[in-house]
Order: C-alpha cells, then structure tokens, then sequence
C-alpha cells in the first residue's frame, strides 16, 4: 500500500516540476534520513545499519577505514603484529579523552570485550571476536572466567591480543563497533540506561545531545576529541521509514542527505542525470542458492543448465537501481573479486546440459519453485528468473513467496529447491564472503558441504600473500560457482543516495559506513 | 450504578484477559521467531539471547512471566528495542497518536455529523448531492492517496503546510485531515440515514403540528433521537483513531504507535504486540463503557442495569 503511496506521490512531484527547486539551508548542520529507530546505541548489541551509522560517529575504534576500506589507526596510533600474526599489540593514541574529560585507557577495550563475549550480554556479533582466543569458549559458556578471554592491558596505553590463528584481516574486525571500548562504571551505574543522552560517554567526533525515540536523534560536536575539528555544528538524524516521504522532505528541503534504502526505486529514472543523485557499487551481493539434497538439483548437470539459461544482464533493466550483474560471488570492489569465474549466458549449452541430466527439451522435468520473501524487487527478479528458464529451457517453475519471518525459518527448517538469498559485508576482506558457505556455516541453507571448499577458506584466512591468497579464493569460487555449483550468483548491490549542492566531502564508500567527520555543510 | 460498574469492570478485564491470552498463543503459533536474522549467528548466541529473554522455556512458562509481569502493569523488555521497556515505548508514542486521533476525531465529527444533518435536512438536493458525492469519495480513496494528494496540494503548490515530520501544530494538520477524512464520510452517511428515519417519526410530525419552530423541532427531537447510531460507532472508531495508522504515521513520519501493530508483529517483537493489543483492547471496553453511559443521557429509557 505505501508502495502505491509513493508511485503516485512520485508522479505528483514530477507533474509539479518540483523536484528541481533549491531552498535555503544552515550552514553547519546536517539533516540525514536514519530511516529507522536505532534499536539501541549500545555498541555491543548494535547490529543494524541505522545503530551502525549513529555509533560511527559517537565513537570510534582501534583502527578505521580509509577511502578505499585499508583498515588505518584511530585510537590505537600503531600496532606491532607479533608470533607470526598470533598476537597484536596495538598502542594508543596519548592524550585521548572521553566526553566526560576521563582519558581512555587500554582496560576500557579489556572490559568492552569481555563484556561482548559474555553470554548474560547475549550480544549478536560476539562472533565477531571468536578468532580472539577462548572467545567461542567463554560465549558458549565452557569457559566462566572472563579473564581467560585474550585481551589484556599491559599498561594505559598498550593492549594485547591473542589470537586463536593468525588471520590476516584482524585489523579490519578493529574497525567494527562491539570492538569499541566502553567505561566500565557508567555502564554498572546505569545498566538499562547507560546510552540514553543523559549518561552516554563517548570519544567520537560528534556527542549524542538529544534521542527523540521514533522521531530524530541530535549529535553535536564533541569539543573533546582528539583528531581534526569535526566540520559539523549539529547532524539531526531523522528516522523517517517511508522512502516517498523522504523524497518529499528532501525536495522541500527538509533534509540535506538521503543514503542508501532511502530512495524510492520508481525514482532513480528519473533522478539519474541529476548532481545530486550518486549510485555506485555496494559490498553486497545477489544469489539464488540451490538445495543440492532436493531433485531436480540435486543434479549438478541440472544446476548448471538453470544457471546457463541466465541473461544477468537484463536484471539492471529490470530493477533499475544500477545494479551490476555478476557470475562469481566476491563482489565487484573487494579483494578477491574475479569476473572470470562463474557461468556466463549461453542458452544453447543450458539446453545441452540439460538434456544431459535426462530432461531434452525440458521434457518429463519435475516441477521447480523458486522461493523468496514478500517484496517487489525480490517478485520482479523472480518473475525474471522464471521467464527465462521457461523460454531458454523450457521447464515449468513456479514462485513462493512468504513473510520474511516464515521464509527465514523455511531455510532455516527445510530449505526449498531453489531461494534467494543476499549478503552484504561486515568488514571488506573475501573471508566474509567465503565463510558463509562453509559446512558449519550456519548461512549455508544450500545443504551443500565440501571438505576441500571449507580447507581452502581455512588456508585463505591465514594466508598473508596476496597472490596466493588471491588463488586460493580462485579455487574455492570455482567450486561454488562453476564445478559443484551450490548457488547462482546474479548481481552487486548498488548504493542511490541523494544529497544537496552544499553537503561537501562527503565520504562515499563500498560499505555504506557513515563518516561524518569530515563531511561539510556550506555554500556549494 | 455500582452494579452496572462493578459488572462491567469484570465483564472488560475478562474482555482483556481473553485478548491477551489469544494474542500470546497466537504470536507464539506463527513461524518464524524475534530472533530470526537473514545473517544467521552461531548457535550459542541465539542460545545466549534465548536464555535472556526466556525463550528457551516452554510457552506456559513464558506465559506465566507474561502474566505476572501485566498484573504489574509490565509488559516486559521490547526484542527489537533494546534495554527498552514496552510500557515506556508506549508512553513515547502513545500520547503523539492520542493528540493526533483526537484531532481527527473532533473534525470528523464536526464536519461528518454536520453533512448528515444538512443533507438530510435538504434531501434530494443540490446540499444534499454534493454531501453524498462527498462522503462517497472519503470512503472510497484510500487514505495513501489522499494523503499524498493533500502534500502536492497543500505543502508543494500552495506551500501552507509541511508535508512531513511532527514538530508543532501546523505539522498537525495534514496527517489530522487524512486520518479522519474516512471517518467523516462514513459518519456523514449514517447521520443523514438517521436523521431521516427520524424525520418519519410520529413525534416530530406532531412537534411539527404543535407549531414548534423548525430549529427547534431539529435541534431538540431530531438531533439527539437520531445520535444513537452514531455515538455507537463513535466508541470504537475514538479507539481506532487514537491509537495511531500505521499509514498517516508512516507518510507523514508522526513518531506514534501505530506503525508498531504492523511492525511489532512483523519482528516477531512478542512483548510490544502484546502491549500494543492490550491498550487498544483497553480503549475498545472503555469507549463501550463510556458509549452506554452516553445511551442514557441520549435515551432516557435505556437504564445502566
């Protein structure tokens, strides 16, 4: 229903010629569509992207990101990696200080990551420290003492890590929130309440001012922090769900900044053109997975058929977010990343493949559904998906569609022959997107399991050179994609954001991470 | 009087009793858990967040904290919202679709019961048309669509008011419009069907034959013996209207409750569907209530035992 709202507000704007009027702004203040409430500002049970984005900017970590996603020092000036990468030691900055004036200490991350892996914190991404030695142990309450966990502060400044295996990307997992540090007494004074305005410590560019729930948060600059002045005087976060209402906002400008989910899709047409609108590549990837336990694809000559019978290319026409097709399954702008690999469309060999597995001509095939959850995009590409199989192989496939609820406990319980599925980046390294079809992948609903695929993503995540990292990756993707083929990667996420002439420098990046540090408010 | 209340005290928390406990069972019955991730963690975590919020007991049990804690008028720790209480969510957003319903409310009342009468006054003509045509647009254009009519119109022609947002009275206006554009129309219609079996009446014939003024023969027979209908559905629609839509909150971005009788669920956030469920159910057997005190002030032969 509100989808229909938003086509027919669309067209309204777009009628009234109003979408290239300009307004006045204020010089230093940010008005940014959250789209959502932040569940919590908690950083070690944040894990949605409007918490995320908030926290970037009230706190920050050990290390951060640079424009291209190489982890850099933030807190932590520089770190030794010592025992052949089993043990980090970071140093920190001196002089760092907590909104509250207290300085930060090295026992502050010693407690935040105690407190992560604790299982009375239930916190989701605790996972994120499993390489950290007894970490897996301690969350799944085999070990009881904290204190075994390998984090410790040798002195104010100094942390130490122990790892469980040297994996290389450990400095990304620094960039991550739940990694950041947390003042101990705070949160023992007021444990329900502790990250409400009225107690929230923080050392990040901005101060959390004022959290009106469901309606917009306020940061101000923190006039403690330690790098550069923050450009921004106030950055108002409204939470505003309805992507049409944003639009509405923004051309009436209410709002300065709509990011990535914010954009109604029936707009991008007819934004596309406009200096304002910006699409580009997100680390975030499309596929459709294959019950490898269920016939007809339990048949690895059927899966390739159905995955010959696929032109990608019309899925941009289709959607119209400037997605980007792709037929291996590292993304486009991530390391590993390899164009070659996967099938490419080619009907005539579908046909033959097909024909192979004892179905010529589509004849005496058994019936396919494609399954997803309720959405327009997800039906559209579906539909396509559907189309395509039927004309290029001639088989008949039928869709279902459920709640996203139903349909997470459908894979969860008895995944169907054929579902669709994304994933986008946690940190920018191949591993993430690798792991999640390993046997003990809890992300692996494909029934799929191989020894040789789960000891090359072992090796990959230790490997420190980046050449036969690089083969590695090769390898394990051609089983996925290409050999054993568990899924039918489609496209890259693109990212559609809209932002005003004087919103400057702003950091636009591959993970959709909220830098606003540097990002200005003036006249163009 | 005592009795009547005292009955009907009972007869409502039965009411909410049977509302809640539905409510829980069903949640509980439908696929799918508050926990449930398209990126699916470890199992020991889910096993960690289970054991915190109880999940990890059999239903009955959960039930029974459920109970205790709503005999404490708690309705327990949101899933979604963390370290936030239900009863708090609902005192942030509670009192935004209250004023926002009230003033909905008020103008389809006034303007709806206001069209009836007029209408029926001067059935078969032009007034009367219009009225009709009128009431049958605000039933049949969807709420979507009128709101996003009023913002071309009213925020993006004529730039009077703000398409969006909540943050004083004129940002009331549109979202108030839209909510109570429906109600009016349907309440316009059933005053103007009132109103003219009333006019048929023996008693204003006669009111009529005795030479009272037409005003008076409106204002004092016809109006209040043809207000039954109405202030009978008026009692659910109040609870309707105040708790909040969750498509004027969404298109206007208003921070009030509505929007969580379609997420709460959607989330699978047990504890906010049951606290969003209790308060309507609580505002559907106290507007009831107060709909049957109105009968007697309406109706001198409707007595309260």
């Amino acid at each position: 229903m509100t989808k229909s709202y938003g086509r027919f507000l669309l067209l309204g704007l777009l009628l009234c010629g109003c979408l290239s009027r300009s307004q006045p702004f204020t010089p230093g203040v940010l008005r940014f569509n959250l789209l959502t409430e932040p569940p919590t500002l908690d950083w070690s049970l944040a894990a949605d992207s409007a918490s995320i984005w908030v926290l970037n900017n009230l706190m920050e970590g050990l290390t951060s990101y640079d424009r291209d996603l190489n982890p850099i020092p933030a807190l932590a000036e520089r770190w030794e990696i010592l025992e052949g990468g089993l043990r980090y030691r970071f140093h920190l900055r001196p002089g760092i200080l907590w909104s509250d004036g207290v300085p930060l200490r090295a026992r502050d991350f010693v407690y935040s990551w105690r407190r992560l892996v604790d299982p009375r914190t239930a916190a989701q991404y605790a996972y994120f420290l499993y390489d950290v030695k007894n970490a897996r142990a301690i969350n799944s309450g085999e070990i009881r003492d904290l204190e075994q966990l390998g984090v410790r502060a040798l002195d104010d400044l100094t942390l130490e890590v122990e790892l469980e295996k040297p994996i290389v990307f450990f400095p990304s997992i620094t960039t991550f929130i739940v990694t950041f540090p947390l003042r101990r007494e705070i949160i023992e004074r007021w444990p329900e309440s502790w990250s409400e305005p009225e107690h929230i410590v923080t050392l990040g560019p901005y101060r959390l001012q004022e959290w009106h729930h469901e309606y917009k948060l306020v940061l101000e600059r923190n006039s403690t922090y330690y790098g550069p002045r923050p450009s921004l005087d106030r950055i108002v976060f409204y939470m505003i769900t309805e992507a049409s209402s944003a639009l509405t906002l923004y051309e009436t400008n209410s709002l300065d900044f709509l990011p990535q989910g914010s954009v109604p899709s029936v707009a991008i047409p007819f934004l596309r053109g406009s200096p304002e609108f910006k699409s580009f590549p997100y680390l975030g990837s499309y596929y459709y997975g294959f019950n490898v336990k269920k016939p007809p694809v339990d048949n690895a000559l059927v899966r390739r058929a159905l995955c010959l019978a696929v032109d990608r290319s019309k899925i941009p026409e289709i959607l119209k977010g400037g997605q980007i097709p792709c037929s291996s399954w590292i993304p486009q702008g991530m390391f590993g990343h390899n164009p070659g690999i996967g099938f490419r469309f080619d009907p005539e060999r579908a046909r033959q493949f097909l024909a192979e597995a004892g179905y010529p001509g589509g004849r005496g095939f058994p019936r396919l559904t494609i399954a997803f959850n309720t959405d327009e995009g997800h039906k559209l590409v579906a539909q396509f998906i559907q189309q395509q199989w039927r004309e290029h192989l001639g088989i008949p496939v039928e869709l279902n569609n459920m709640e996203w609820k139903v349909y997470l406990k459908e894979l969860e319980q008895d995944p169907p022959q054929v579902f669709r599925m994304g994933w986008i980046a946690d940190y920018p390294d191949p591993d993430n997107f690798m792991a999640i079809f390993t046997s003990s992948s809890g992300n692996n609903h494909t029934g799929w399991k191989s020894r040789e695929y789960d000891e090359l993503i072992a090796r990959a995540a230790v490997e420190p050179d980046r050449e036969k990292r690089q083969a590695l990756y090769d390898q394990a993707q051609r089983r996925l994609c290409e050999t054993e083929i568990a899924i039918l990667p489609l496209y890259t996420y693109a990212q559609n954001t809209l932002h005003k002439p004087w919103v400057q420098n702003y950091p636009f990046n591959a993970m959709d991470l909220v830098y606003l540090r540097d990002v200005r408010v003036e006249a163009p | 009087m005592i009795r009547f209340l005292v009955v009907r005290l009972l007869s409502g928390a039965l009411v909410v009793w049977v509302v809640a406990t539905l409510t829980f069972f069903i949640m509980h019955a439908v696929p799918g858990g508050p926990f449930d991730t398209e990126k699916k963690f470890p199992p020991e975590i889910k096993r960690n967040i289970e054991a915190k919020y109880h999940l990890d007991q059999p239903v009955s049990i959960q039930y029974a904290y459920y109970l205790r804690d709503l005999a404490h008028l708690r309705f327990g720790p949101s899933f979604k919202y963390i370290n936030r209480q239900v009863q708090d969510i609902l005192l942030d957003t509670f009192p935004v679709s209250l004023v926002l319903g009230f003033w909905a409310l008020c103008w389809a009342v006034a303007v709806g019961v206001s069209a009836g009468v007029v209408s029926a006054l001067w059935r078969d003509r032009a007034l009367d048309r219009i009225s009709i045509f009128a009431a049958t647009l605000g039933i049949s254009i969807p709420n979507f669509v009128l709101g996003a009519l009023l913002i071309l119109i009213l925020s993006h022609r004529l730039k009077l008011l703000p398409p969006a947002l909540w943050e004083g009275w004129r940002y009331l206006i549109l979202p108030a419009l839209t909510l109570g554009a429906g109600p009016a129309a349907y309440l316009a219609r059933l005053t103007r069907s009132s109103v003219l079996e009333v006019l048929e009446k023996d008693y204003v014939r006669t009111a009529r034959a005795k030479g009272l003024s037409g005003f008076t023969v409106i204002g004092k027979h016809v109006l209040k013996n043809s207000l039954g209908p109405v202030v009978t559905v008026i009692g659910p629609l109040t609870a309707m209207l105040v708790t909040g839509s969750f498509i004027v909150e969404k298109i206007f971005s208003v921070p009030g409750m509505g929007k969580y009788f379609i997420t709460a669920v959607t989330n699978r956030d047990y504890p906010l569907v049951m606290g969003v469920t209790i308060v309507y159910a609580v505002l559907i057997v106290l507007m009831n209530f107060i709909v049957d005190l109105v009968y007697t002030w309406l109706d001198p032969r409707v007595r309260l035992d």
